[in-house]
């Protein structure tokens, strides 16, 4: 099902984000969510995972749907190691060698038990990508999922991440063009 | 398993461990004073204490008021532990219970260990006093260490759990035991070692018979300086060997959860 945004009202105090914003995002594909500073792209993502309520509006095509979500932030719980932080999230108690070889994947050989505040920057930012794909979800929301990655992790991340959500629903915000470009998929401007 | 729950930023910094030439030098400087006050009830030499110390090893009744005193301090504070955690999970989400523990909790910190025992003295046997008196000193350290914990809770993790739907073992097992494992390590640190003292200070009030507090007391009257420097030894001794096999155990148990 479609995710169908209807005059979406938002606003902080006095500063007004959304004003009958209204949009589509197709099922089964990626929506790029685009546009500067302070325009409301994580806030339209926050209102569409439910973690904020809008002050008018409606959105329909998100009852049920299991989400997952790599935010803006890592968000891993820092004590406990990638292994320990992808597991949480699995429905199913996955094999260690499956995890650890999913984490080779991504390039983190060697650290599936260090604990995660052990991790470089771009380190945690894979655990967490591997993490929103590894949980069953209907919906995937991507937050700024790539910064801080250097050129040639950027470009093996991103492939990876575009074979595992094919055919999926994906609302990706993002400032780099090139994100939309590496992943497909529409962009909506705000 | 490393990086784990039980590794929290304290398990990381190294230990500071006695020194074996630091307790010899304690050991030397109080044997020379002992020697120059040259009064062995002023201030009775390690020798003697030692020398002691073998003696009342030898006996039946040493070793049973040890577990007479450990018996009841390990129950106070089994008490204060689990009801420490299960009210300060429920204060933690449930505001009118924190605020009904406020003052209770207030009063419980603030009371001396003296007037507390005085005061409980009237309605507890002093067989039992020790249980409670050493319930009423850990519990509230205990309690609100571990609320403190909880409320500080990192909330974007909390948000993180609420869009990956994690049931509510998962929670407690990942987010909330992680994130509250380093300020119940350091309230049981603190505790332990508290309800010891708090323990036999009652003990030393009720007078228990058989208890470590009443051979204290009996130091004491007796002005049997020796004797009360034994027992106080074993009270050091008992107390630490406590505390370092709880933290050993606990880790053991949290590295088994965590492999679960």
């Amino acid at each position: 099902m479609d995710i169908r945004v209807e005059k979406l009202c938002k606003a902080y105090g006095e500063q007004r984000i959304f004003q009958d914003y209204s949009a589509v995002f197709p099922e089964g594909k990626v929506s790029c969510i685009t546009g500067s500073s302070g325009r409301g792209k994580t806030t339209l993502l926050r209102l569409l995972m439910g973690l904020e309520q809008p002050d008018g509006g409606m959105i329909y095509g998100l009852e049920g749907a299991r989400f997952s979500a790599v935010f803006q932030e890592d968000r891993l719980c820092e004590n406990l190691s990638p292994l320990s932080n992808l597991r949480m999230v699995c429905q199913k108690r996955p094999a260690k060698q499956r995890l650890i070889r999913e984490l080779e994947e991504a390039g983190l050989d060697g650290c599936a038990e260090k604990p995660v505040r052990e991790l470089s920057g771009g380190m945690k930012r894979r655990v967490s990508i591997l993490r929103a794909l590894l949980a069953e979800f209907d919906v995937l929301f991507l937050d700024e999922p790539f910064k801080g990655l250097d050129a040639a992790t950027y470009l093996k991340v991103t492939d990876y991440v575009r074979e595992q959500i094919r055919g999926k629903t994906v609302i990706l915000v993002s400032h780099d063009p090139r994100d939309m470009e590496r992943l497909g998929g529409a962009e909506f401007r705000l | 398993m490393k990086g784990s729950i039980i590794s929290g930023k304290a398990g990381k910094r190294k230990r500071e461990s006695i020194r074996l030439w630091a307790v010899a030098l304690w050991l030397a400087l109080w044997q020379l004073l002992s020697l120059k006050i040259g009064q062995e009830i002023l201030l009775v030499s390690p020798a003697s204490v030692a020398f002691r110390l073998t003696e009342l090893v030898g006996k039946g009744d040493f070793w049973r008021s040890i577990l007479f005193s450990f018996e009841r301090i390990l129950l106070g504070f089994t008490l204060a532990l689990s009801l420490g955690i299960l009210f300060a999970a429920l204060s933690s989400f449930c505001r009118p219970v924190r605020e009904f523990l406020q003052p209770a909790v207030l009063v419980m910190k603030s009371t001396p260990v003296a007037s507390f025992t005085i005061l409980c003295l009237i309605w507890i046997p002093s067989r039992n006093l020790s249980v409670f008196i050493s319930f009423v000193m850990v519990f509230p350290v205990i309690y609100t260490n571990v609320l403190e914990g909880i409320l500080s809770t990192d909330s974007q993790l909390l948000e993180m759990a609420e869009i990956f739907r994690l049931p509510l073992f998962r929670r407690i097992r990942y987010i909330y035991l992680s994130q509250v494992m380093p300020y119940f390590r350091s309230a049981c640190t603190i505790s332990i070692g508290m309800c010891w003292k708090s323990g036999i200070a009652a003990e030393v009030i009720g007078m228990p018979k058989g208890s470590i507090g009443e051979k204290l007391y009996q130091a004491k009257i007796y002005l049997n300086t020796p004797d009360l420097f034994a027992w106080t030894m074993v009270i050091i001794v008992v107390s630490r060997l406590f505390e370092r096999a709880f933290l050993y155990g606990m880790q053991k148990l949290l590295e088994k959860l965590e492999r679960m």
